[in-house]
């Protein structure tokens, strides 16, 4: 009898854990313990990008609207030459933030950018159209990728 | 007439030791993806830019922008101009119209946007950044007509002169000893600026400036 009470117990302890693990699962999907630098080099390397180079919040700020004090961690590239629309832009939005209003401004930064290539050099409107901003958990990632199929893919599962 | 120091004949100033930033805290830099690129590399911290990539003198009223802060509005780059302090205005714009326009015809819209500006902004002192030619490869692989952009120098000067604006030579400065945007600051396209090249910009600027005095 004590032996079938010990059993009950380890099981529902085994089962406790499992539920403890499940629930930590779904806050941090397996990408995410990546920093924001980290998933941008992983992108990166995923096709033939222009130089990015790193861009500071105050860019992030005018022009994409996005203030780094509401974001955990982030990572903006772009090619500073500003001859292509490629860039990287990965962010981690704080608890606090209002995550949709920050994902709502990355695409009027998409099709806005989009607008401009058009007339300027069609090309790169081509990459803007086909680039999406995605979502993971906190995290929120914008990429004008030269092949965008290779890159949404090198990011790793659970981006949508 | 654009405002202009009565001890600092237009359209050359002369050159001095760089100024601080503090001389930016009321200037505002307009121009195209060469000018975006100086905001992103924050050269000038404490100015601001108002910049579009592809702009030209033409589409200044016909581009739409938006406000800062504000993702929802857009208006041209006359009306974000206004939000910010503008004692002093740098322009850095020209050559996306040489890609397809005549240099006379694109003067004849620089002539209009300066008269527009002058006329809004009768205290302000104007410092035109001279657009630079694209670099030899790119002329020979767009078959571009490398001639319009010289012309267009001496055409901005001329009307540097007329209007009392500060003529800053980024053309020269920048150029190969045959006219084209030099190997050494063209970036893979060939018209736009590896970070050396707006870093020369940025030193040009500083280096000749007037006191508002």
């Amino acid at each position: 009898m004590a032996m079938k009470k010990k059993m009950i117990r380890l099981l529902c302890l085994a089962l406790l854990l499992c539920l403890l693990c499940g629930c930590r699962a779904k806050e941090q999907p397996a990408a995410m313990n990546k920093t924001c630098a980290e998933l941008a080099d992983m992108a990166a390397a995923s096709a033939a990008f222009q130089e990015l180079a790193d861009t500071n919040a105050k860019y992030l700020a005018k022009h994409l609207m996005v203030d780094a004090d509401t974001l955990e961690d982030w990572c903006l590239r772009m090619d500073n030459t500003r001859a292509t629309s490629e860039m990287i832009c990965i962010l981690k939005v704080k608890p606090e933030t209002d995550q949709k209003a920050v994902k709502e401004s990355l695409e009027d930064f998409r099709s806005e950018q989009a607008a401009i290539y058009r007339d300027y050099a069609p090309a790169e409107a081509v990459k803007l159209e086909k680039a999406r901003v995605m979502e993971n958990g906190a995290y929120l990632a914008l990429i004008v990728s030269p092949d965008a199929d290779k890159t949404a893919a090198a990011l790793g599962a659970g981006w949508k | 007439m654009a405002w202009s120091n009565p001890k600092v004949p237009t359209p050359f100033p002369p050159e001095h030791e760089a100024v601080g930033d503090e001389y930016f805290e009321d200037a505002v830099f307009i121009g195209d993806s060469i000018m975006e690129n100086i905001e992103m590399l924050d050269l000038f911290p404490t100015a601001n830019f108002v910049t579009l990539v592809g702009m030209s003198p033409i589409s200044m009223d016909k581009k739409l922008l938006h406000l800062q802060n504000d993702s929802h509005n857009y208006v041209t780059a006359y009306d974000v101009i206004e939000q910010y302090p503008h004692k002093k205005i740098f322009i850095l714009l020209g050559s996306n119209a040489l890609d397809h326009k005549t240099c006379e015809g694109t003067l004849n819209d620089y002539r209009v946007m300066m008269d527009r500006m002058i006329q809004e902004y009768p205290d302000t002192v104007f410092y035109v950044l001279c657009p630079t030619s694209p670099s030899r490869a790119r002329v020979k692989k767009e078959r571009l007509d490398i001639k319009r952009y010289w012309k267009f120098r001496d055409g901005l000067i001329e009307l540097a002169e007329e209007k009392h604006l500060y003529f800053l030579d980024a053309f020269t400065l920048l150029a190969d000893e045959d006219g084209y945007l030099s190997p050494d600051y063209a970036g893979p396209d060939g018209f736009h600026l590896k970070v050396e090249g707006s870093k020369l910009l940025e030193e040009l600027v500083r280096t000749h400036t007037v006191e508002m005095e």
